[in-house]
């Protein structure tokens, strides 16, 4: 599999575009939550929506129940696994450069990160609107608090591991 | 037929010929679970002044004092499922709900409060004139928007922004408290005067917080809510003596012996509960009018036929008096006019009655 996200093009592609267009979801699922979270300190929101609400239900699901985890673990495993279509190629076989997708993907991860820390930092801060979002429900606060952590554990890692930080 | 019939059908036929103070109370219960769990629950009526029968989901009661006038009535909810949160209020009833069976509500629900859900129960509330006839949709609306309104305003008072739905929540909280005022006598609780006081502050800054704006609550309406929610008191009061008046047209003795009552429980407020219970004093100058006429009759009766006054009478009749002197000289038009003459007849039995003329 590993060898075909190299030589074959196709596969390589649609590679390149999963792993992109999911590190994309995930930097605007972080971003969504700040500004739902900005919105209502502010006092911007007229009226609750279920679009309001998408944001706060995606990031509680990976730590919802327990074949959401099974899954939230798979699609997190998944970029690792396809990392070889960030890098340029030579002689069929992976440099250690990084080509487009690999620029994009660590321009994502590092916006991801400082969103992510904000996002983090912003629950804490704002706690009593994050409360009056999710209504004091614990169960809820903790999931969407861990899921927060561990997509930002996750962008870390990876970004070290594109930026040849971390072998 | 037996003596011991006979005995029976006398007895009852004389207790036939007594008035009975007694009525129903009909009590229902509504659940609101998002659970889906099963949950049983039954209204707990309780009030000192009542003897309280219960049978089925009704409460037939019998007023302890055939001078009752109003008793104050606890309704709450027993019920064995943690996690839900039960209704518990106060209601004055008056002694013209022998007339006719009422209904109480007891309200059990575990309505999660986050933003979702607090727009969802507002998108999903009625309350058209239709929906409000059926008194059961009342109690629904103010337990569930009291207890949505109170956890809420628990995590605005610790810094979360109001949302319009907030602004929506109180308003039902204090549209209801109206209704159930207006129509059970219900005693406003804690948070339906956070509601008001909630809603007051807002209208009163310039220009009111986005979230009012936003919420489409009208600024007049929320002021003529509280202004009918402040006069609740005075105006149950009103209706008391506007019975009183009726009774006494019909049974003048009862009607008396509750005036008396209900002069004895004015006196008895405290400063701020009177004021806000005789509307200037209206009420209590009603109550001492009335009063007069009854001892002035009663004491014209009881001069013919050479019988002393009761001391009980005659103290009464003091405070009667007393109440009078205070009142009248702010008093205007016939109130004024009545209440003079009414004065002017017992002061002249409590002059010739020799212990009228005491102390």
């Amino acid at each position: 599999m590993n060898q075909r996200l190299v030589t074959d093009p196709f596969v390589r592609r649609l590679a390149q575009y999963i792993l992109v267009g999911g590190l994309c979801g995930i930097f605007l699922l972080q971003f969504a939550f700040l500004v739902l979270l900005a919105s209502r300190k502010l006092e911007l929101i007229d009226e609750v929506s279920s679009w309001n609400q998408l944001p706060l239900t995606i990031l509680k699901f990976p730590f919802d129940t327990d074949f959401a985890s099974f899954s939230a673990i798979i699609v997190g495993v998944i970029p690792i696994a396809v990392s070889a279509v960030c890098y340029k190629i030579s002689n069929d076989q992976p440099t250690e450069a990084l080509n487009r997708t690999g620029h994009v993907s660590v321009f994502l991860l590092v916006t991801g990160t400082m969103t992510g820390l904000v996002a983090i930092a912003a629950a804490g801060l704002l706690k009593s609107d994050f409360e009056a979002m999710i209504g004091g429900n614990d169960t809820a606060r903790i999931a969407i608090r861990n899921t927060l952590s561990a997509v930002l554990g996750f962008q870390t890692f990876y970004a070290l591991q594109l930026l040849g930080m971390k072998k | 037929m037996s003596i011991r019939a006979w005995l029976f059908l006398l007895t009852a036929a004389l207790w036939s010929g007594c008035p009975v103070y007694a009525g129903q109370l009909q009590t229902g219960i509504k659940i609101f679970s998002t659970g889906g769990q099963q949950v049983s629950a039954s209204v707990q009526i309780q009030a000192a002044d009542l003897d309280l029968t219960s049978v089925g989901t009704a409460y037939t009661y019998k007023w302890k004092s055939s001078s009752g006038v109003l008793a104050l009535t606890d309704v709450a909810v027993s019920l064995a499922a943690p996690g839900y949160d039960t209704s518990v209020y106060s209601l004055d009833l008056p002694f013209y709900w022998d007339s006719a069976p009422y209904s109480l509500f007891g309200v059990v629900t575990n309505d999660p409060y986050d933003d979702a859900s607090v727009q969802r129960f507002i998108d999903a509330q009625s309350i058209d004139r239709a929906s409000m006839t059926d008194i059961a949709n009342v109690f629904s609306l103010h337990e569930r928007s009291v207890r949505l309104f109170r956890q809420r305003k628990f995590i605005i008072d610790q810094g979360a922004s109001p949302l319009p739905c907030d602004v929506v929540l109180a308003y039902y909280v204090v549209f209801s408290a109206r209704e159930l005022a207006d129509r059970r006598n219900v005693r406003m609780d804690q948070t339906t005067e956070d509601a008001q006081a909630w809603l007051l502050g807002m209208i009163n800054k310039s220009p009111p917080p986005r979230c009012f704006r936003k919420a489409g609550v009208s600024a007049a309406v929320i002021r003529t809510i509280s202004q009918q929610l402040s006069l609740s008191e005075s105006t149950f009061y009103g209706k008391l003596i506007n019975n009183l008046d009726g009774l006494m047209a019909t049974d003048f003795d009862t009607g008396c012996a509750r005036a008396q009552t209900l002069l004895t429980i004015i006196s008895g407020l405290p400063d701020d509960e009177y004021q806000a219970a005789t509307a200037q004093n209206a009420v209590h100058l009603r109550t001492a009018t009335d009063v007069a006429l009854c001892l002035a009759t009663k004491f014209r009766k009881q001069q013919k036929t050479q019988e002393p006054f009761a001391n009980a009478d005659v103290v009464t009749a003091r405070k009667a008096l007393g109440a009078l002197d205070t009142l009248l000289p702010n008093a205007q038009g016939a109130e004024k006019k009545n209440g003079e003459g009414r004065r002017a007849d017992l002061q002249v039995y409590m002059a010739s009655s020799s212990n009228g003329r005491a102390q």
